[in-house]
């Protein structure tokens, strides 16, 4: 049973309110209720409330949701709380705001077990539930289960472990669970991977034998091992190394052929292509969270290449 | 280890994920100075590179008749890019970057010696660039000029070059008529095969247009009431407010069936009649379409005035502002036969579409405008609730906008509040813009970075094209030798009166979208 304090349908009571009032606020024009999935966001302890509600605002422009936030907040104290509000933008050129609805859920960790329940009678019907959880702990609180079998996709972030290995292990534990998962350190290698394909093919395809990919950290990152599964599994038989670059910050991909040297290296906001000797460069910005989760709210169906990658990665 | 074997197709492409990106190129504009290109191309290719789509490699080489260099060509360009840009912001040093690739070359397309100057500006661009000499060619141009240029291409050997492609796209409309458009076709093919002809549609790379398909082939409950037994008709409208606006001239040569119908609405109704394609490929997608088309069947000349309706408006007092008639717009003559309206009921003569008529209307100076596709259904087969019910016997009707408001309605009946059995249509909606917060790229984004990628998907092939003259030669025949007592419908109203008589005879009524 949810708790007698923050009920769901006290929440949905609250949601119709709100409404109501933001009909009479823009009584000329009124304001547009969208909604094409619940869109599930578990906050991370540190995360500035601030920073944190800006993306799921850019979120909510390209994806209109009913969000619900949850918040694992002051521990030893028995709290258990929520609040709704909306999150409104203009399009371009029009006069009608459209609103994505949100509900916050803040609760200590000693009542977080209620809210899965509660969370239960939020969702909208036979709509796609997505769950993004910052939290790398999330999963260890009880009846969670509950919410990742419901969620038509995870979201996670291996990055956020400080061991590398131990993030693998549990984005593989989820998707060994049956979760349908997804990893921001895979989706932030897009760009990396795009750039692969296109010296590849600019260099006329040729017959891969070795592929060195550098890391300048004490190990490699999970996005690396991400990075080498998927050479393994596009190419069979590749010889794929990780190997340590100390002292430098740059990443780098290093492609050898026969009468090819092809490299794909990232220092900073830089990207410099190499193939024989000839160099382009261009800028690639860092990718906010906003920007990588988009990418994931556009694929709700399984990631097949990531799922093999994931299956072999190490 | 063993060494891995050279792959016949890129092992690292992942179609799921990365963005349909254009190769390295040059586009190459005839008619850089028309409104065509300000209002849409340079906007177009401004916003692709924006969003990352066309590569640092990649130039547009413009021509027309006015003398100009390259710097003020690039000025005018971000003048017009600033103006006609839709929905995007406007980044000067992106702007920058991609001005430097713009280049421009006067000439005069009935010279062959143009061609061999623009040969040698292609290679400078090509070396400059590293575009690889892969070009596409745009004829943006007055529909006259498409067999001179297509020629002069060919007599400079340009539509072919070592190890890179070349591309060719024409705009609507192909041809006049059936007999203008094979010989239109023959000159083409002369110079380009049918394979790099691409002749676009602006309809078809509208992204609503595309969701027919989605909306169809995507979902499992339309397709078995997707035929003659759930479905009486299928209306579609392509209503325009505006006049012909300045263009009063090459409009009075064309009129609306050819402008429209033969073209634009005749490829929507082609997508909602078509059959299941077994793959969204170019070639699978266009078959079908082309197949859907030659089933259209042909009228007799006897049955033109039953099934066919032309209107031309006259002058009106629109609110406060009198709007003059199509005879007295600039350029048109006072005794213009032209049709500034056209109605028509097509048959599809094949198993799903047999006696379901597809009424067909476009029109200038209409009431408001709008595109849509209205789907009606049968009936209910029997009236339980005729004492009371009072909207009871409108049919169902699944109505598809494609602009503007872009979305899915459906209509149906459901009780009124209260003690009583009464009924009243209510409307369930899906609209684009509140499900999908997502900028859609306008139509020529679309189809302009299909074409430097080499899918065809949503370009018209020859065959469709001589498929939608053939439906609507009979009529282009009859209205020829008829003389119509124009006007026949004032501005701002919904067409003539014979439009709703044609429907009447069927047993149907034009509903006010």
């Amino acid at each position: 049973m949810a708790s007698a304090s923050v009920h769901p349908d006290a929440i949905l009571k609250e949601l119709g309110k709100l409404w109501i009032d933001l009909g009479k606020q823009d009584a000329e024009t009124g304001v547009l209720r969208a909604c094409a999935m619940t869109f599930i966001v578990v906050a991370a302890e540190e995360d500035d409330p601030q920073v944190f509600g800006e993306t799921v605002a850019e979120l909510t422009h390209e994806n209109p949701s009913r969000v619900i936030v949850l918040r694992i907040c002051c521990p030893g104290e028995k709290r258990l709380e929520s609040r709704v509000y909306a999150q409104c933008w203009k399009p371009f050129g029009r006069r009608q705001q459209i609103c994505s609805e949100i509900v916050e859920i803040s609760a200590s960790p000693e009542h977080f077990a209620e809210v899965p329940q509660i969370v239960l009678g939020l969702t909208v019907p036979d709509l796609p539930i997505v769950l993004w959880s910052r939290s790398s702990d999330f999963t260890n609180y009880a009846n969670v289960a509950e919410l990742l079998t419901l969620a038509d996709k995870v979201i996670v972030d291996s990055a956020r472990f400080g061991d590398p290995e131990e993030g693998l292990r549990y984005v593989q534990e989820l998707m060994i669970g049956g979760i349908n998962i997804a990893d921001l350190s895979w989706t932030r290698l897009t760009s990396w991977r795009e750039s692969v394909a296109q010296v590849f093919e600019h260099a006329g395809r040729p017959a891969l034998q070795k592929v060195r990919i550098t890391y300048y950290k004490k190990s490699p990152s999970v996005s690396g091992r991400y990075l080498a599964a998927w050479f393994r599994q596009s190419i069979p038989g590749l010889d794929v190394v990780l190997e340590p670059a100390p002292g430098t910050t740059r990443r780098s991909i290093f492609m050898e052929a026969p009468g090819l040297e092809a490299s794909v290296e990232v220092e900073g906001s830089v990207a410099l292509l190499t193939v024989n000797g000839l160099l382009r460069q261009s800028a690639v910005p860092d990718r906010t969270d906003a920007a990588l989760l988009r990418d994931e709210l556009a694929i709700l169906g399984q990631d097949v290449t990531f799922r093999k990658v994931l299956e072999s990665a190490t | 280890m063993q060494p891995a074997t050279h792959p016949a197709a890129n092992p690292f492409i992942d179609a799921q994920r990365f963005e349909r990106r254009a190769p390295p190129c040059t586009v190459v504009i005839f008619g850089a100075n028309g409104d065509l290109t300000k209002r849409k191309l340079m906007p177009a290719l401004y916003r692709l590179a924006y969003e990352r789509r066309i590569p640092p490699n990649f130039a547009v080489l413009g021509n027309s008749r006015t003398q100009m260099d390259d710097e003020t060509f690039r000025a005018k360009m971000c003048e017009d890019v600033k103006k006609f840009l839709e929905d995007s912001p406007f980044d000067q040093q992106l702007w920058d970057n991609f001005a430097r690739g713009l280049y421009y070359l006067a000439g005069d397309l009935a010279d062959h010696g143009f061609y061999q100057q623009m040969s040698a500006k292609l290679d400078h661009i090509a070396q400059a660039h590293q575009t690889g000499g892969n070009a596409l060619f745009y004829l943006s141009i007055q529909p006259s000029y498409y067999q001179t240029v297509i020629e002069g291409l060919g007599s400079a050997n340009l539509q072919q070059a070592d190890k890179a492609w070349r591309r060719v796209i024409i705009e609507k409309p192909f041809g006049h008529d059936r007999d203008s458009a094979r010989q239109l076709d023959a000159a083409i093919h002369k110079v380009f095969p049918e394979k790099r002809v691409y002749r676009i549609d602006h309809y078809l790379g509208k992204e609503t247009v595309q969701n027919i398909l989605a909306f169809r082939f995507g979902n499992g409950i339309f397709e078995p009431l997707w035929n003659r037994r759930y479905i009486s008709a299928v209306q579609i409208t392509g209503a325009e407010s505006i006049g012909v606006e300045g263009r009063g001239s090459y409009y009075q040569e064309a009129g609306a069936l050819r402008d429209m119908i033969q073209n634009h609405l005749l490829q929507v109704m082609a997508t909602i009649g078509m059959e299941p394609p077994p793959a969204f490929e170019a070639d699978t997608v266009r078959d079908e379409r082309a197949k859907f088309l030659r089933s259209l069947r042909i009228l007799k000349p006897e049955q033109v005035p039953l099934f066919a309706v032309a209107g031309q408006y006259g002058q009106a007092k629109l609110g406060a502002e009198e709007v003059p008639g199509f005879r007295q717009e600039p350029g048109v003559g006072t005794d213009s036969q032209t049709d500034t309206y056209a109605a028509v009921t097509f048959y599809v003569d094949n198993w799903r579409w047999a006696r379901v008529p597809f009424y067909i209307r476009t029109g200038k100076r209409m009431p408001k405008r709008i595109t849509d596709i209205a789907i009606q259904f049968n009936s209910a087969p029997h009236s339980v609730f005729s004492q009371n019910g009072d909207g009871e016997g409108r049919p169902n009707l699944l109505i598809i906008r494609i602009q503007p408001d872009e979305g899915i309605s459906l209509r149906f009946l459901s009780k009124y509040p209260g003690s009583g059995m009464h009924l009243r249509p209510v409307s369930m909606d899906f609209n684009y813009g509140s499900s999908f917060g997502a900028r859609t790229p306008t139509a020529y984004e679309t189809l302009l970075l299909d074409a430097m990628i080499d899918d065809a998907t949503l370009y018209t092939r020859q065959d469709m094209v001589d498929a939608s003259w053939a439906a609507v030669q009979p009529i282009l025949d009859d209205w020829k030798n008829r003389k119509f007592d124009f006007p026949n419908y004032a501005a701002g109203s919904w067409g003539p009166k014979a439009s709703d008589e044609m429907l009447h005879r069927q047993g149907h009524e034009w509903r006010v979208p």
